[in-house]
Parts: C-alpha cells; sequence; structure tokens
C-alpha cells in the first residue's frame, strides 16, 4: 500500500514537473505570459476596419488611465500581445501593435520579435517595436536581419538605422554589399545613421 | 532653337546656386517635352533671369501655390508631380495653359508630369521645387530635395512628427538651400505690425498669449471602397501604416486622421502658433512645459482631435494658451501688462486704441519685412539669405501643435527641454515624437 503510494506519488510528481516545464517552456516561447483576455479585449478580436471603434476606444482609455499603475500596465501590456497571439482579426492586430508601441516593455518584445520577419505583419511590429528601448528589442531586430529578405528586410535594417543600433554594424556591412541593391542601400543608410 | 533656357545657366551673380546644367540635361533627353518657348515671350532678359521649378503635391495647396508662381516672369514651371494622375494631369494643364497664353502659342508644351516624386528630384535642370503634400509624406521629399541642392517653398506643418520636423531642419541647414515654408500670415503687415508692437513692450511686459484656431469634426463611420483608377494608393500612403482606402481618408481630408496629419490643430498651428512664437521672439525654442486636453472622435473615420485646449509655459514665465474657437477666438492675442493686441487675418485689434497707430521708431526693433511671401522666397534664392519663415523658425512653431497633441494623447502633463527636444524623464511620451516608416520608406540620410 505503502509502496503503492509512494509510486503514485512519483508519478503525480513527474506530471506535475512535465506540466510545469511545458508551461515554462510556453511562456519563454512566447515571452509574455499567457493570459485570459478580459471582457473589453475579447470584444475587439473580431474587429475590422469599417466596424465601430468605441471598444477599441475603451481600451486606449484604460491605457492611459493606467499611466503609473505598473501592475494594470503590464495586464494591458499582456493582453495585448495575447491578442497577438489570438485568433484575432487583422485589423484588432493592428490595433494591439499600435498601443503596444507606447506601452511596449520587454514583456512583449518576444512576441513581437516573430511578427517581425513575417512579411504581412512586419511594418507593424517594427511599429511598435523600433521605439522600444530595450535592449531585447535592438537584439529582437538583430536576430531577424537573418531570417528576413526584401522589402520585409529592408525595413528591418530602416528600423535598425533609427534605432542607431551600433552592435549591428558587421551584419549591415555586409548586407551592403551584397546583390539585393534595395537592401544594400538600406544598409548603407543605417550605416551612416549609426555613425552619425 | 529659342528654347526657354534657365536661368540658372547664367549664373548672374550667384556662385553658391548649384546644379546649372540645362543644355546637359535637354541634349540627354531628360526633359520629354518640347522646348518651344521663344525667349521674347518672357521679356527682354527673362530667359537669364529665370527659375526652374518643379512642382510636388498638385491638390489644393500645391496648385494654389503653383498659380502664384506661374503669375511670376522669374519662374517657369516645368515639371508637375502627383500620385493622382488626373490631378497632376489638371496641374500640367493649367501650366501649359498658362504658358501657351503668355506665350500666345495655342500649343506650348513644356511640362512633364511625373507620378514619382524622386524623378522630379533627380532633375539637374530644375532648381526650386515647391512640396505640398499630405504631412505624412513632408519629410522624405523634403530632405531628398535639399540633399539634391533644391531650393524649396513647402508647405505648412514642417512634418508629421517632430523627429522627422528636426531631421528636415538638419538636411536644409547642412546643404545651404534656401527654406521657405507657407506660413505666409508673416507676409501679411497686420501680423508683422502686431509682433512689432508686441516685441517694443507697447503692451509692457508680455505675460500671457491666446491662440485660437479653428474645430474639428468627426465623420461617421466609412466602408472600404474600391481604389479609383489613376491613383497611386500604395504610394499615397507611403510611409504610413498600411489601411484600406476610403475616399474620406485621402486627398483633402488626411487632415484629419492621426496617421497622416494632426486635424485642425496641426494644420493651423503653423499660421498662429508661428505668429505667437514671432510675437514672443522664441522662435528658435519652444516651451518646456504642456499639458491639456482634448476631445478625440471615439468611432468613425477620423480620428484626430476636434476639441483642444492645453497650456504652455515658457522659460521666462510667459503662458502660451491653444484653444480651438469655440474658446478661444481665432487668431493670436498678446496680453501685457500695459494692454493687448489681437491679431488674425481680418485685420488687428489692441488695448488701447492708440497702439493701433503706434509708430516703430528708427531705434527700435524692427522686424523682418514681407510683403509677399512667394517674392520673398524667391528674392531669397537670388540672394541666398533667409527667408521670413525658415525652417528652424517652422519647426519650432508646428512643435508648439506636436506637443500639445501628445499631452493631451497621454493626458498628463508633460516637461520638455527644447534644447534636447526631449521629455524630461518620460520616455513613454518620447515615442510619441517620431514613428516607424513602412517599407520601403526611411527618412532619407
Amino acid at each position: 500500500m505503502l509502496r503503492t503510494s509512494n509510486h503514485q506519488s512519483k508519478r503525480y510528481a513527474l506530471l506535475l514537473a512535465i506540466i510545469g516545464i511545458f508551461c515554462f517552456m510556453t511562456i519563454t516561447a512566447c515571452g509574455t505570459k499567457t493570459v485570459d483576455l478580459d471582457a473589453d479585449f475579447q470584444k475587439i478580436l473580431t474587429y475590422k476596419f469599417g466596424d465601430s471603434r468605441e471598444p477599441l476606444s475603451v481600451i486606449q482609455d484604460r491605457i492611459r488611465s493606467s499611466h503609473g499603475d505598473q501592475q494594470e500596465r503590464l495586464n494591458l501590456e499582456r493582453q495585448l500581445a495575447q491578442l497577438l497571439r489570438s485568433e484575432s482579426s487583422h485589423d484588432c492586430k493592428d490595433f494591439a501593435f499600435r498601443q503596444l508601441r507606447v506601452i511596449g516593455t520587454n514583456e512583449s518584445v518576444k512576441e513581437l520579435s516573430k511578427w517581425l520577419v513575417d512579411d504581412k505583419y512586419s511594418d507593424l511590429a517594427r511599429y511598435a517595436l523600433e521605439l522600444n528601448t530595450d535592449l531585447s528589442a535592438c537584439k529582437a531586430f538583430r536576430k531577424a536581419l537573418g531570417k528576413a529578405q526584401g522589402k520585409t528586410l529592408v525595413g528591418i535594417i530602416n528600423s535598425i538605422g533609427e534605432r542607431r543600433d551600433e552592435d549591428s554594424v558587421k551584419a549591415l556591412e555586409k548586407l551592403a554589399t551584397g546583390d539585393d541593391k534595395d537592401v544594400a542601400a538600406a544598409a548603407v543608410d543605417a550605416l551612416r545613421k549609426i555613425a552619425g | 532653337m529659342s528654347a526657354f533656357i534657365p536661368r540658372a545657366l547664367r549664373r548672374i551673380g550667384m556662385s553658391t546656386i548649384k546644379r546649372r546644367s540645362f543644355i546637359k540635361a535637354v541634349t540627354a533627353g531628360a526633359i520629354g517635352a518640347p522646348l518651344i518657348v521663344p525667349s521674347t515671350v518672357f521679356g527682354q532678359n527673362a530667359p537669364s533671369n529665370r527659375f526652374t521649378m518643379g512642382v510636388i503635391g498638385t491638390g489644393s495647396m500645391g496648385t494654389g501655390n503653383m498659380q502664384n508662381f506661374l503669375k511670376r516672369d522669374d519662374v517657369q514651371v516645368i515639371a508637375v508631380c502627383d500620385v493622382d494622375r488626373s490631378r497632376r494631369l489638371e496641374a500640367k494643364k493649367i501650366v501649359e495653359d498658362t504658358y501657351a497664353e503668355k506665350n500666345d502659342r495655342s500649343d506650348f508644351k513644356g511640362c512633364t508630369d511625373y507620378n514619382d516624386f524622386r524623378e522630379l528630384i533627380d532633375r539637374k535642370d530644375i532648381d526650386l521645387v515647391t512640396i505640398a503634400v499630405p504631412d505624412h509624406w513632408h519629410s522624405i521629399p523634403a530632405i531628398m530635395a535639399a540633399n539634391a541642392g533644391k531650393d524649396i517653398y513647402a508647405e505648412k506643418p514642417l512634418a508629421r512628427t517632430i523627429h522627422e520636423g528636426r531631421a528636415i531642419v538638419e538636411a536644409v541647414k547642412k546643404n545651404n538651400i534656401v527654406w521657405q515654408t507657407g506660413s505666409w500670415q508673416r507676409s501679411r503687415s497686420q501680423f508683422h505690425n502686431a509682433c512689432e508692437l508686441v516685441r517694443n513692450k507697447r503692451i509692457g511686459e508680455l505675460k500671457e498669449v491666446l491662440v485660437g484656431l479653428p474645430t474639428g469634426s468627426p465623420l461617421e463611420l466609412q466602408q472600404e471602397m474600391p481604389v479609383p483608377d489613376g491613383l497611386d494608393y500604395d504610394f499615397w500612403l507611403g510611409p504610413a501604416p498600411w489601411a484600406p482606402y476610403t475616399e474620406q481618408r485621402c486627398h483633402w481630408n488626411f487632415r484629419w486622421i492621426l496617421d497622416y496629419s494632426g486635424g485642425q490643430l496641426t494644420d493651423w498651428a503653423g499660421h498662429h502658433c508661428d505668429i505667437a512664437q514671432w510675437g514672443m521672439d522664441t522662435e528658435d525654442t519652444g516651451p518646456i512645459s504642456v499639458e491639456g486636453t482634448g476631445v478625440y472622435p471615439r468611432d468613425g473615420l477620423w480620428d484626430a482631435v476636434t476639441e483642444y485646449h492645453f497650456e504652455c509655459m515658457y522659460k521666462n514665465g510667459i503662458k502660451l494658451t491653444v484653444a480651438n474657437n469655440k474658446e478661444i477666438p481665432m487668431g493670436a492675442k498678446f496680453i501685457g501688462t500695459e494692454g493687448w493686441v489681437h491679431v488674425d487675418r481680418r485685420g488687428i485689434d489692441a488695448n488701447p486704441k492708440s497702439l493701433l497707430t503706434s509708430v516703430i521708431g528708427p531705434d527700435e526693433i524692427h522686424l523682418y519685412r514681407s510683403n509677399n511671401h512667394y517674392a520673398n522666397f524667391l528674392s531669397c534664392v537670388k540672394s541666398r539669405k533667409e527667408t521670413i519663415t525658415p525652417v528652424e523658425t517652422a519647426h519650432r512653431s508646428i512643435t508648439i501643435g506636436h506637443l500639445g497633441d501628445i499631452a493631451m494623447q497621454l493626458g498628463r502633463k508633460l516637461d520638455w527641454d527644447p534644447d534636447k527636444e526631449k521629455f524630461v524623464n518620460d520616455s513613454e511620451a518620447d515615442r510619441m515624437l517620431s514613428r516607424s516608416f513602412r517599407a520601403p520608406w526611411r527618412l532619407p540620410v
């Protein structure tokens, strides 16, 4: 009986450990804690251009009034990031990116970095991330350099130039001598901006 | 060939003016249209005294500016550009009809139209450009044209963001070009006179300035529409985030959408806030704090502020209050310890009334005088002197509008460092000073 109980306890412990590792991996992979969307955020999941903007305005009000309240800011940032992970509409994601432009911290960088190399959303991800002063944002842009191509890559290079990221110089020098003329021109401009 | 030859070729004592290679451009075929304008049409000395001009943006403001330059004998418009084909062709027709009439040649052709402003700027035979495009497009062509050595007449507001405005200022200074902003009120006598009265302390010590600007309007929800034939909509959006096309987004109405402009506030700050700065003698600086409240439409297509009230404090203790005209009458009112002066487009008023006939003596402060904004620009192109609304002045004037907009959007008081052009210990507000550009667009270096 005791042996059985011990055996079961070990199995439970193992199960819990697996669940814990899974949760940890999920959070780490996403960078932002997975959260349940509250009612205000649920309302905008399917928002599309032409719909009433009132539900978006409600969230903007909450963001504005949360200045100085770190806990509420974190909650809002996580929910905005959750919108990006969710089966939300393009225009809902557009809204989330735009809000993260102002309140995004390192908390949402990993989520945003995934979208940097998505051709459809890269511009919006840059819109959110370009002004984020956290070092993790610099790393996200640098990492994206090696994953994007064409116009998406040009945009990422442009953002790096605007951020005056000196640690990207080597990578930019390489791109500046590449075959893609648009990419090379962007890299040259970025290098000139970094050089001041 | 009895062709029009740009003044550029003759140099006429303007050693600092660059890019004078009209013949080269002609022989290289860079100008597509036939050059059949007899020099006699423009007066005895006109060909050697004429600047070549390209017009970027041919909407209502761009066409209006163009028509003013078309009246002048010292300018020849040879190119127009707009992403809306019907607009640029209409502008081209106005140009060619005007010169045909002046020329008494109904078959006059001599104006090339472009969809892409970069092709116009690339033309070495163009001396001057006018820029009157939506605000979100101001910085890129301005910097590229400055880098190409063109002298520029550009519409206000200077730029969509403070960061872009500063980039334009740097480009203009770096390239030593002549810049005139379309803040033409400076070239009207009543504004000049009002500011001179204030500067010469006719109202005593200046304490407060009230600026009234138009009230905005909301617009109901709009649905996506097919892009009209002839409008290069992707180019129209340019560096702004992608958005579905709907008629009320574009052309004149871009002003009421935050992605492209800042509503009546930033549309007019380049006028009456500019006059306030002139009177306050703060043209190369700005306030140290700003706070206020505004009404931003919660629904519908247009989202820029419609009703607003914000206060700016300056280092010297002067308070500037900016509000829509439901609260403060249009114009700028300077209030001093011994009276006040109010000025708007209808005229000037003062208390005491005797101020209205007060003469500024020879040893007093005399402000830059211009009685024609276009002529002032061309005069400065010739003399290489600064215009009445140079780029730094324009930047500082619209900065007031941008600061008010940012403070109202964030809903809190902000401290501003006018030297560093950053908010004080507020990185969140600093993010509102610039925007990421949609690829492939970027601020030119």
